[in-house]
């Protein structure tokens, strides 16, 4: 018997990470949200490393684009995908000052599902308030 | 594992390597692993045993690869590295995202690797 396991193309998992990135920093948000509901129609889990709490993607998402969007601008160190999944070096970079939250993330896609994690470096000197970051709270 | 003990063995792994000290880097390695280790390469397959991995990575690249660190981040037991792997004597660089999670003396890693 021959098992098939269905993934999702490399293109598709391209258009999406250079996509979300250009969405957020266009601050559009109707087009961020489109790409993650157009990977992710069934399920949507969001994580981040070394925390065992679980809170809907879809929540996490919204809220991270509601509190931060205009605050962040993002900035692409690397991009690597293998596969059905991706990792990422971003560079968060808080507006209106020199600090930088850096992130590596990685995005597992199966058909109709996301699963993504974080990991968060703060910055040296924080310029803002790290608890209102539910990454850090 | 503490935030601490996982960074000094992330440090300790490149250095070894770098310096071509197979016995310091297999140390580092079974010092965090008494339970076992686990290595998948994202896309080719399952995880499997992690010692002949590291076995064979050691034999076919380490005198060929000199590793600098980008990024190191430490959350809770886990790690993410996104690292450069320089091909000596050549302008060719492979850059890898590499995932550590550590669970009572097991280690789990997982690689992301960028052709170049």
């Amino acid at each position: 018997m021959t098992t098939m396991t269905a993934t999702v193309d490399p293109q598709t998992i391209e258009r999406f990470m250079t996509g979300q990135v250009a969405c957020w920093n266009a601050h559009d948000r109707d087009g961020f949200m489109a790409l993650y509901r157009e990977v992710a129609p069934e399920r949507l889990d969001i994580g981040y490393a070394g925390r065992s709490d679980t809170t809907d993607g879809w929540f996490v998402i919204e809220e991270m684009w509601d509190k931060h969007n205009a605050q962040f601008r993002l900035e692409v160190v690397d991009t690597l995908i293998n596969g059905s999944e991706a990792a990422v070096h971003h560079r968060n970079c808080i507006v209106g000052s020199d600090a930088v939250i850096e992130s590596i993330e990685t995005y597992r896609f199966e058909p109709g599902r996301l699963s993504v994690v974080y990991f968060l470096k703060p910055p040296a000197a924080p310029a803002v308030d790290l608890g209102q970051f539910r990454g850090f709270a | 594992m503490d935030s601490r003990a996982i960074e000094r063995f992330l440090h300790a792994q490149v250095a070894a390597w770098n310096a071509g000290d197979k016995k310091a880097f297999f140390d580092a390695y079974r010092a965090v692993s008494t339970q076992g280790l686990q290595i998948e390469y994202v896309g080719k397959g399952p995880a499997t045993d992690g010692w002949p991995v590291l076995e064979a990575m050691w034999s076919q690249q380490s005198a060929k690869i000199a590793i600098e660190e980008v990024l190191m981040i430490v959350n809770g037991s886990e790690a993410a590295c996104h690292n450069r792997n320089k091909l000596r004597g050549t302008a060719v660089v492979i850059e890898t995202i590499e995932v550590y999670r550590f669970d009572a003396g097991r280690l789990s890693v997982r690689y992301f690797v960028k052709q170049p």
